[in-house]
């Protein structure tokens, strides 16, 4: 039984009399301790892929386990409880509490959490402990980004879901991203979801999963992924 | 506006934005509303009581004088430029009974002609046919008095009960009623309204009672004595209606004619003057001829009766006379009839003296004769004479010639000479001599015999004699005694006549005695009745000399009690407006600008884009202000269309429970300038909210606006430099506290608008208790007596003992304290004109005077100490004069009208004293020397009971039986007076506390909204990191919370100044609000705006919930 399981997971939006399909029917796996990679266009219910398996959106029909527990489902109630102990999440805009410090925003999640990592580890594993006391407005846009992934690794979730992790970022420091993403998985043994448009993420991905008009068009396993230093886009 | 798809897009962001749309409306509506309501209302009352005045045709001006006018007087007025009409009327203040209740009452005198022929044509408007009709009263229930001793009564004033058939019973006045007042009761025929009176808790300044007027009785002129002049003169002046009274239009339209007529003042006295006397004088000399004419028929008729009285003396003198000479003959014919009787006696006796004597001698003879005839017969031993004479003769014989016998012898014996024997001789010479001796006893007893018989027939002669004597005498005295009776008859007769002459004289002395003294007391009589007369006419003719110019004043409607405490409530009202919207409006524009900008950084993008596309600046800032316009227009137009027309309502239908003014139909009147700046300064401030808004994002290059507005950077605050207090807090609480600074400015809106909110809450709650401690904290902490008895001055010991024992009668006096309450006028020493009722109290006994007035300073509850020399003023009083301990009072006597007279008296004031009702002056015995030299009466005694009301009723009754007893005041009475005067505010603290609510759940809702609005993001990203409702509740709302606690804590500090304000702004002269807040009061403000704020996350929960967890991932637009 994989980590993840998708199986023929429907999303159909009501708008007025027009229903959308934005999934429709999409089926796929994950293994434990795999970095994955969601890949497709614009409007391809990737992100509907994504906030189902956060636990930001239940599905029309379908069955969507982690580690063998059911979310699609669940209650409002355990649907928090599902995002707040097994997910951790990491925005394309960081989404870090401003008026917080580094430090702090790390805090912040792992104080709701039952079994926390420490948050000042977490820090100096993304390579910020010097930075630790700054606010999200005093550190650039990777360090934000990487103190938004130290967050989401402080809660010790069961699976780090990232969308467009390296979008609001430049080259050079996206690569550094998607770098400590793939060493989080190499090293801590976690499995990682990357959701983005960029087919170039498809490299270093053990796990590679297209998407088009809803439906998963792909599966593909990657033997050897490339490290996150050698990929180009 | 000019371009359609402009304009539908201004159409569309309201319909998009429905709720910030209705918060500035409602914000704005509020704001304006309650500013120019506010400011109405204090017009509308002006305006309302202007329209009663007018049509009622409520005096301008009046005169009045101290020695009132004549109708000469009131054509000298009337021919004063700008006086249109002048109509004079008589009044006097009584003590008067109506129904169970004492009081002072104005007797007015009212044309009931004119009044008759006056129409209603509404409440507020009553029309006279007749110019010179002032003071139009409006019959509310019954009919007109058609004679003197039937009265019209207010039925506005505060007197539940009042029904027509009651009767006035006049007590007594201020003077002696005779020269004023016909009737002495009046029965009430029917109630009015008058213009006159518009406050009904107190119809005017008195001497009388507790000093005010509480009731005024309408009657016609005939009421009044002929001989009582009018005592005011009520004027009509030009141009006067068409200005509002109270305002300033007004007096300037009355300034000029009060002018000439104040120019004309010192005339009018002199020719009052003259009028007077001249009038006196000929009264006077009326009577002066008179009392000249009654003296001389007093003298004449004085005259007349002397003369009778004379006459009588002459005819009792002559009378007398008469009987004494009667008297003396009646003695003389009394001695006369002695001497008659005597010498008659004596006579008589004589006659029968001798008669006796005779009888006497011949009856001696008699027995003589009987003894010699015995001693003859016995010798002769014949047994007659005859036989003893014929015996005799015999012996005669024997013896003569025995003799001759013997002589022969002898002349024998002789012849022998010597010889012959001498013895013989002498023997026979002897023999002789006793023949002889026989002899001549024979011859003797012979002739004795002879003289016997002679003698016997002699006696019988006698006897004879004797008895025709007797006879005679007898007859004579019979006669005599016939004389004397008849003589003594006529004599008693006399007498008799003259003891009854006596009688008469004496009962005709009597009456003459009688009528003397009754002269003698008529001529003192009319000696001092004429002299009295006379003396009166003299002092009248002293006062006719000493008669002195009239005082004369002149006076306005300021000087009127009833319209003035209503004209200072307007202006209290008006104070109150200018502060209370002040609030509203900083809130009101925080709230816009705040939105505003709320708004206009949600459409950077949307400014980007057009500026971009080529927009102007204008025309893009055009769209913002296009759509506050709307917003604020709106709101302001519904605001004040709503609140002028609400609020003025409230605040009048409030007033109306003291005040008898008119309610204005609706709409009321909407006052454009007052509309305009509301309104204007309501969408102004919006619109230059909007426009600082605008501007810095006009300023941005289309580029920059297109990219997303940095977040405002977090940063350390001060508290974080507490280490060990920092660490301890949790995230939340650490973001809660970072937020708070980081966002000043929607830290500073909440806080002020929440601050607002309590502070207007606190204010409405202050208020309460600021107006019910008056009545709490006086009648009870201060005031310890609950009845205060009123003697009248000339009242004696014995009244004061009767008072006393009725009051000990009742069983449940705990105490009482004479004191002398004089009503006067207190200023300070500078000499300002600004002078105050107050309430002079002298204690009898100052050492003990403390236990019916506690005195005591507000603040610190230490005890004044009070003794003989102490002056004690409350404090109101001292705030109002601006003096301070040690500083001095003047006290200044009040004439009738109420007005200060005299110089006044210094006094050092000693102490300040809290205390709510009234102004008092408690001044020592000592102390109060100055001011009076003489030793008060201490009239009045203040009463301590345990009494219900029905015992507090039956002994006002049993006092009023007491004649000395002038006034019974029960505490409770003006306990229940000041309930329902204040009342009228608690209405306001009503409506406050309804505004400070709308305002609090606006501001609240309004910044909840924005605040949710502005952190969408970081609380979707917390639902994603797996926060749940309630922490993400926790998170946004304790911020919110604690801004609010901050913001209500800051209102309750704004509040206690406000309130402060508001409370001495609104109080009245004569009263002392309660400066406290109560904690409950504070509690209250708390609660409720944390009650509103609750109430406001209640109802934005929802919104947190709907929050789309997508949010999250979209980017930063």
């Amino acid at each position: 039984m994989a980590f993840v399981e998708f199986k023929d997971v429907c999303k159909t939006y009501r708008m007025g009399s027009i229903e959308v399909h934005a999934v429709a029917g999409m089926s796929f796996d994950i293994e434990e301790g795999e970095l994955c990679v969601i890949v497709g266009p614009s409007g391809a219910g990737k992100t509907t892929v994504l906030n189902m398996l956060g636990g930001m959106d239940a599905c029309t029909s379908g069955t969507i386990l982690l580690a063998g527990r059911e979310v699609s489902g669940l209650s409002e109630r355990d649907l928090t409880l599902y995002r707040r102990h097994d997910i951790g999440f990491v925005f394309q805009f960081y989404n870090l509490v401003q008026n917080l410090t580094a430090l702090e925003n790390v805090e912040l999640a792992s104080q709701i959490c039952t079994d926390p990592l420490p948050a000042a580890e977490m820090l100096d594993e993304v390579g910020l402990a010097s930075r630790k006391d700054m606010f999200p407005a005093q550190l650039s846009g990777g360090e934000q980004q990487r103190v938004a992934i130290a967050r989401a690794l402080a809660k010790n979730p069961k699976l780090l879901l990232c969308d467009e992790p390296t979008g609001a970022l430049d080259y050079v420091t996206g690569k550094q991203i998607l770098g400590l993403l793939q060493r989080t998985c190499r090293e801590r043994g976690r499995t990682v979801a990357i959701v983005t448009h960029n087919s170039a993420f498809t490299q270093i991905a053990d796990r590679v999963i297209r998407v088009r008009e809803g439906r998963a068009e792909s599966v593909e396993t990657n033997a050897r992924p490339l490290d996150a230093a050698e990929v180009e886009w | 506006m000019a371009a359609s798809p402009f304009t539908a897009s201004v159409w569309r962001s309201i319909r998009s934005s429905m709720g910030r749309f209705l918060a500035i409306t409602g914000i704005v509506a509020l704001g304006c509303g309650f500013l120019a309501g506010l400011q109405m209302a204090g017009r509308d009352m002006r305006l309302a009581a202007d329209r009663w005045f007018d049509g009622c045709g409520l005096y301008d001006l009046r005169i009045v004088s101290t020695k009132g006018f004549s109708d000469d007087d009131a054509a000298r007025v009337s021919a004063v430029e700008g006086v249109t009409a002048v109509m004079p009327s008589s009044s006097v203040d009584v003590m008067a009974r109506i129904g169970n209740e004492q009081m002072a009452v104005r007797v007015a005198s009212l044309d009931m002609d004119a009044a008759q022929a006056a129409t209603v044509a509404s409440a507020e408007r009553v029309d006279s046919p007749a110019a010179s009709y002032l003071n139009r009263v409006r019959l509310t229930a019954g009919r007109w008095p058609q004679s003197p001793d039937e009265c019209l009564l207010d039925g506005d004033a505060a007197m539940p009960g009042l029904e027509v058939g009651d009767t006035v019973e006049v007590l007594y006045g201020m003077d002696d009623l005779d020269g004023t007042l016909s009737s002495r009761t009046f029965t009430v025929v029917g109630l009015m309204s008058s213009p006159s009176y518009p406050y009904t808790g107190n119809f005017g300044t008195t001497t009388l009672g507790d000093g005010s007027v509480k009731q005024v009785a309408y009657v016609p002129p005939s009421a009044f004595s002929d001989d009582y002049p009018w005592t005011t003169l009520y004027l009509g002046v030009d141009g006067a209606a068409a200005a509002v009274s109270g305002e300033a239009s007004y007096d300037e339209a009355i300034s000029p004619t009060r002018e000439a007529l104040s120019a004309r003042l010192g005339e009018l006295a002199q020719a009052r003057l003259g009028d007077l006397r001249q009038e006196a004088q000929s009264k006077v000399d009326d009577a002066q001829q008179k009392l000249d004419q009654e003296r001389e028929d007093a003298t004449s008729q004085l005259a007349d009766a002397k003369s009778q009285l004379d006459e009588a003396a002459q005819q009792i003198a002559a009378g007398e006379e008469r009987i004494s000479s009667g008297k003396s003959q009646l003695e003389d014919g009394k001695a006369q009839l002695a001497q008659k009787r005597a010498s008659a006696r004596a006579r008589l006796g004589d006659a029968q003296g001798q008669i006796d004597a005779n009888r006497a001698t011949l009856d001696q003879k008699r027995q003589e004769l009987e003894a010699s005839t015995a001693a003859l017969l016995a010798q002769t031993g014949s047994s007659s004479l005859d036989g003893a004479s014929a015996a005799l003769a015999a012996q005669k014989e024997q013896a003569s010639a025995a003799i001759d016998a013997i002589e022969q012898q002898i002349a024998a014996l002789e012849a022998l000479g010597d010889a012959a024997d001498p013895a013989t001789l002498e023997a026979l010479r002897g023999q002789l001599a006793s023949t002889q001796a026989s002899l001549e006893q024979v011859s003797q007893a012979l002739a004795g015999a002879d003289q016997l018989s002679g003698a016997q027939a002699q006696l019988a002669d006698g006897q004879a004699q004797l008895d025709a004597a007797q006879a005679q005498l007898d007859q004579e005295r019979a006669s005599a005694q016939a004389q004397l009776a008849d003589a003594q008859a006529t004599l008693d007769q006399n007498a008799s006549e003259l003891t009854d002459a006596e009688d008469q004289l004496a009962s005709s002395k009597e009456s003459y005695e009688e009528g003397l003294t009754s002269y003698q007391e008529q001529e003192a009589d009319a000696q001092s009745r004429l002299d009295d007369a006379q003396a009166k006419i003299d002092d009248a003719q002293a006062k006719v000399d000493a008669l002195e110019v009239p005082d004369v004043y002149l006076l306005d409607r300021t000087q009127d009690e009833g319209v003035e405490t209503y004209m200072q409530d307007t202006r209290r009202m008006d104070g109150i407006a200018d502060v209370f919207p002040v609030f509203f409006f900083l809130v009101a524009a925080l709230v816009a600008l705040t939105t505003m900008t709320r708004m206009v950084e949600d459409d950077r993008v949307l400014i980007g884009t057009l500026k971009a596309l080529g927009y102007s600046k204008g025309r893009i800032a055009l769209r913002y202000l296009a759509y506050a316009v709307i917003a604020s227009l709106g709101g302001a137009i519904v605001g004040i269309a709503v609140l002028s027309q609400a609020l003025p309502a409230i605040v009048m239908a409030s007033y109306g429970v003291i005040y008898a003014v008119p309610a204005m139909a609706w709409p009321l009147p909407v006052d454009p300038a007052v509309a305009l700046v509301a309104g204007g300064v309501g969408v102004g401030v919006t619109l230059v909210a909007t426009w600082g808004a605008v501007v810095s994002s006009l300023r941005e290059t289309p580029a920059r606006l297109m990219l997303p507005l940095a977040p405002k950077p977090g940063k350390r605050i001060l508290l974080e430099r507490i280490r060990p207090l920092w660490n301890r807090l949790s995230f939340s609480w650490k973001v809660t506290c970072r937020n708070m600074f980081r966002y000043k400015r929607r830290l500073a809106m909440t806080v002020a608008g929440v601050a607002g909110c309590t502070a207007l809450l606190l204010v409405g709650f202050g208020l309460h208790d600021a107006i019910w401690d008056i009545i709490d904290c006086q009648y009870g902490p201060i005031v310890h007596y609950d009845t205060t008895v009123g003697l009248k001055d000339d009242a004696t010991d014995e009244d004061m003992k009767a008072v006393e024992g009725i009051l000990a009668a009742t069983g449940q006096v705990t105490r009482e304290d004479r004191v002398q309450e004089v009503t006067m006028r207190a200023g300070a020493s500078d000499g300002a004109s600004d002078t105050l009722h107050a309430n002079a109290v002298v204690p009898q006994d100052a050492s003990t005077f403390a236990g019916a007035v506690a005195l005591r300073n507000r603040v610190t509850r230490e005890e004044i100490p009070f003794d003989d020399g102490s002056v004690v003023i409350t404090e109101k009083l001292a705030t109002r004069l601006g003096i301070a301990v040690g500083d001095t009072v003047v006290l200044r006597e009040v004439d009738e009208a109420g007005n200060a007279t005299g110089d006044g008296h210094a006094l050092t004031v000693s102490g300040i004293c809290e205390n709510y009702v009234g102004n008092s002056v408690y001044v020592g015995r000592e102390a109060w020397g100055k001011v009076d030299a003489d030793e008060p009466p201490f009239s009045t005694i203040l009463v301590a009971t345990t009494l219900d009301a029905d015992g507090r009723t039956a002994l006002s009754e049993a006092l009023h039986e007491e004649g000395a007893v002038s006034t019974v005041a029960s505490s409770s009475e003006t306990i229940e007076l000041y309930r329902s005067m204040l009342a009228v505010v608690d209405a306001v603290v009503v409506v406050l506390v309804v505004s400070a609510a709308a305002l609090a759940f606006i501001v609240l809702y309004n910044l909840t909204n924005i605040n949710v609005a502005e952190r969408v993001r970081e609380i979707a990203s917390l639902r994603v990191l797996g926060f749940t409702h309630r922490e993400v509740h926790a998170y946004i709302f304790r911020e919110i919370g604690i801004t609010a606690a901050i913001g209500d804590a800051v209102g309750l500090l704004l509040g206690t100044w406000l309130e402060n304000f508001v409370v001495t702004t609104a109080e009245v002269d004569y009263v002392m609000f309660g400066r406290t807040i109560h904690a409950t009061s504070y509690g209250f403000a708390f609660a409720l705006t944390m009650g509103f704020t609750l109430l406001v996350m209640l109802v934005m929960r929802r919104h947190l919930d709907a929050v789309d967890m997508v949010e999250s991932l979209k980017s930063i637009d």
